[in-house]
């Protein structure tokens, strides 16, 4: 067992309890401000700070863990307990998720000594810059970021149109390109405080507002080895990838089923006209259950590098976008004008469904690396 | 000659293709002879089965598009509380298939596979090297064609992770899928063998098209030299091949000869004799214990007596091993493969097992022969008939050129010796006798074609 581990707990949270406390945090806390969130773009610092202290984060961090056994499935349900609510903060405790995962996965350990614990507790919130490196290891676009090795660390520039979850105090984990090694690249773990580094506030998207999404800029911003998380980047994505693709079921999961529930919600009042709707809350429900119980069994090895195994995950998380898609698609039909309301969750489920469709991986770039997979099969 | 066009047949049991055009020279059927001209007692060169198990070949795009839609998801009949669900598309997924749907037109089947389901003769692979054919040349149609003919549902690379068996539903990533009966036509691997190094998990072991395809990959490099590990049928077969392809070859095998389970001695003698004409060098005695890469692109093998050998490429073919892994996850009970009684059914009734995957009372049945009749008695199962499957010691036939061999040898008759009926240049013929019966019987060169008859003696 890590001493990290030893020092700060005794036993693991049993997942049942763990998701009563994400439970009650999502009634008590998360409800009154969903709206606010959505329409304000509000981010829910305290909630996320809260979660961290009930250990929301450290589900999937070996290190974390009194077993030492990483629970993948835990982290993932407790994520679509939130995204069930909203799924702006859903995808913030992503974001903290993968940037702890990125940490707990670095080859160099004075990083994990010196961030594990904080983000894992949510004393440190983090982000995580990989979109841009995984369309460019798909072969979509080309990496951002380029680095040059220096005494004692690296200098890298270049920008990122989008990073969530990030403020003054924050960190996120990002890949860039080695200037003179050719196909060479570096992860790294970055400090928003860090000199010549720029949130920049741009953009404003129909959903997932309040999530703190920002465009990065690096202007000779210098990343000392201590923050290098790995300096082989290829490998590193290589036995990172499934635990990223994972984690994002926690999002489309909780909103599937709040689509679900919203089409059973106006039953007892609607239920003799939805009867002639499509994709009635019964059948979405048996589709889920599949999706998820297949998602639990591929969180049981998170570890697994093996092509076959990644693209069952790329398969899974393609039916869940496009599940997604489906059930918003049908809490809107079967709620009619008053799902069609500026407040009423189901026109917001609808914006929401679309970014687990879009958020890399999309469901085209799914399409092209599980062709990939296939033609190399 | 007739002018007439030529006709193709395709042999039901392993998917051989016989074509009138090319006649099969190796039989003695010249380019040209038509099938009605084929004699009764032709032997399908690859699994052994008779001029009547050919049937014409359905004229059907045998080459898969590969850009298609291998990534869209598929909306396709999910199975439901009436569908038999195979699990496989081997030789015994595909064989139950056919044996279902001839006894019963209506009833809706699935077939789920992990990999493409591409249809093709397995054991053609051990002869396909010297014959310069690629993975997709051995292609004689894909899942979707295959199971367009058959009338029948198929979801290709699909893998089932779990089965509830009370709600009588699988798991996959592609959705769930119900089902009513449902049958494990899982396969095996090659054993995994303690071999340690830096280059140990570059061992291919080629059981499949799809690894099979690898290797050919594998040998676009700058291969010359390429070691097998294990000795018996496989082992042989590819030795045979790989050296009549020009590559040397080292087999490496922990018994004193070949194929030591299944020939009398003189005839292992004998076939390593012949592939050591062909430059086939033999290690008995010893096992692979480290492989780790060199500095030039090649490997160094420690073999366990401590002598190195510098190699390009090592296959394993130490033995298969019954795929039973989703069937102990599932509460199935299984020995060293999933246990079956004589209606091919497992533990558990509505779910049955077939072929390399199935063990009846510890034995497995991994040939064709068997495999069919194996489907055949499922099949009968399924459709209210009770046809038990006869645990007949198979006609092996292995597939060295160099030495053609045919062997009957029951599971039982370890103890009896073999006795020589004939030992002459055209070839060796052997018997296992129990008292007056003959249980048993071993043929080389030229007098291998002749198992067939003697078989069926056997068998009645």
């Amino acid at each position: 067992m890590n001493s990290i581990a030893s020092n700060l707990l005794n036993t693991d949270t049993p997942l049942d309890e763990l998701l009563d406390a994400t439970r009650k945090i999502v009634d008590t806390d998360l409800k009154p401000l969903t709206v606010k969130i959505d329409l304000e773009g509000y981010y829910p610092e305290s909630v996320m700070r809260k979660l961290g202290s009930e250990g929301v984060y450290r589900q999937h961090l070996s290190d974390m863990r009194s077993s030492g056994i990483p629970d993948m499935g835990a982290a993932i349900q407790a994520m679509g307990v939130v995204s069930h609510e909203c799924m702006s903060t859903g995808f913030a405790i992503w974001c903290q998720d993968t940037c702890g995962w990125y940490i707990q996965n670095a080859a160099n350990s004075t990083v994990r000594d010196n961030w594990l614990g904080k983000v894992s507790s949510g004393n440190v919130l983090g982000g995580t810059g990989m979109s841009n490196t995984m369309k460019a290891f798909a072969g979509i676009e080309d990496l951002r970021l380029k680095g040059k090795r220096v005494d004692g660390g690296y200098i890298v520039n270049g920008n990122l149109p989008w990073v969530s979850n990030l403020g003054k105090d924050h960190v996120f984990g990002t890949l860039f390109e080695l200037e003179g090694r050719l196909g060479g690249s570096v992860m790294a773990l970055v400090d928003c405080n860090a000199e010549g580094f720029e949130l920049r506030l741009s953009a404003h998207f129909v959903a997932l507002e309040g999530t703190r999404t920002f465009a990065c800029i690096f202007k000779d911003v210098f990343i000392p080895d201590e923050m290098i998380i790995d300096d082989d980047g290829a490998a590193f994505l290589r036995r990172s990838r499934t635990g990223i693709v994972l984690l994002q079921f926690g999002m489309g999961i909780g909103n599937i089923q709040s689509c679900i529930d919203i089409c059973r919600s106006v039953e007892p009042l609607l239920g003799h006209v939805n009867g002639y709707l499509d994709d009635r809350p019964d059948e979405l429900q048996e589709e889920l259950d599949d999706a998820v119980e297949a998602a639990l069994i591929l969180a049981e090895e998170p570890y697994e590098t093996d092509d076959d195994y990644f693209r069952e995950v790329l398969q899974l998380r393609l039916t869940a976008g496009e599940l997604a898609l489906k059930a918003s698609q049908s809490a809107m039909l079967h709620t009619g004008a008053q799902g069609y309301l500026q407040t009423a969750p189901a026109q917001r489920k609808l914006r929401e469904s679309y970014f687990v469709a879009i958020v890399t991986p999309a469901i085209k770039h799914l399409r092209k690396e599980l062709d990939t997979l296939a033609q190399a099969a | 000659m007739s002018t007439e066009e030529f006709q193709r047949y395709v042999c039901d049991a392993c998917g051989f293709i016989y074509d009138e055009a090319k006649g099969d020279p190796d039989s003695g059927l010249i380019p040209g002879t038509r099938y009605i001209d084929i004699p009764e007692d032709w032997e399908c060169p690859l699994c052994g089965l008779t001029k009547s198990d050919l049937r014409l070949l359905p004229e059907v795009a045998a080459l898969p598009q590969i850009n298609r839609t291998s990534s869209r998801s598929q909306k396709i009949n999910k199975g439901s509380e009436y569908t038999t669900v195979i699990v496989g598309a081997g030789i015994a997924g595909w064989s139950v298939a056919e044996a279902l749907r001839r006894r019963d037109p209506e009833r809706p089947i699935l077939l789920v596979s992990a990999c493409k389901g591409y249809v093709y003769p397995k054991p053609a692979i051990s002869l396909a090297l010297s014959q310069g054919k690629k993975a997709e040349d051995l292609i004689s149609m894909d899942a979707e064609a295959k199971a367009l003919e058959l009338g029948i549902d198929v979801r290709t690379e699909t893998r089932i992770m779990r089965v509830d068996t009370n709600k009588k539903r699988l798991v996959t990533v592609k959705g769930g899928i119900e089902y009513d009966k449902l049958i494990l036509a899982m396969g095996a691997h090659q054993k995994e063998l303690p071999i340690t190094g830096d280059a140990a998990s570059n061992i291919l072991s080629v059981n499949d098209l799809q690894t099979y395809k690898k290797l050919c990959e594998k040998l676009e490099n700058e291969i010359k030299h390429i070691t097998i590990l294990g000795a018996g049928l496989i082992g042989c077969e590819f030795a045979d091949d790989i050296t009549k392809a020009g590559y040397k070859v080292t087999v490496i095998d922990p018994q004193q000869q070949p194929l030591s389970a299944l020939l009398p001695e003189a005839m292992s003698n004998e076939l390593v004799q012949k592939l050591s004409n062909n430059g086939v060098e033999w290690k008995f005695g010893a096992t692979l214990d480290s492989l780790n890469n060199d500095v030039d692109g090649a490997y160094v093998a420690r073999l366990s007596d401590d002598s190195i050998l510098k190699t390009d490429l090592v296959l394993s073919a130490a033995g298969l091993v019954a795929n039973t892994k989703l069937a102990t996850k599932m509460g199935l009970k299984t020995d060293n493969g999933i246990c079956v009684n004589d209606d091919m059914q497992t533990s558990n009734p509505d779910i049955y097992a077939i072929g390399d995957c199935a063990s009846l009372e510890g034995e497995i049945f991994a040939f064709i022969e068997p495999i069919k009749r194996q489907a055949e008695t499922i099949s009968a199962d399924i459709t209210g008939i009770h046809e038990k499957f006869m645990p007949l010691p198979p006609l092996v036939k292995v597939k060295t050129p160099s030495l053609p061999l045919s062997i009957c040898r029951p599971a039982g008759a370890n103890d009896i010796e073999w006795s020589t009926v004939s030992e002459q240049t055209k070839g060796g013929y052997f018997e296992l006798r129990d008292g007056e019966n003959m249980i048993g019987f071993a043929l080389s060169g030229d007098l291998a074609s002749g198992a067939g008859s003697i078989y069926k003696q056997l068998s009645h």
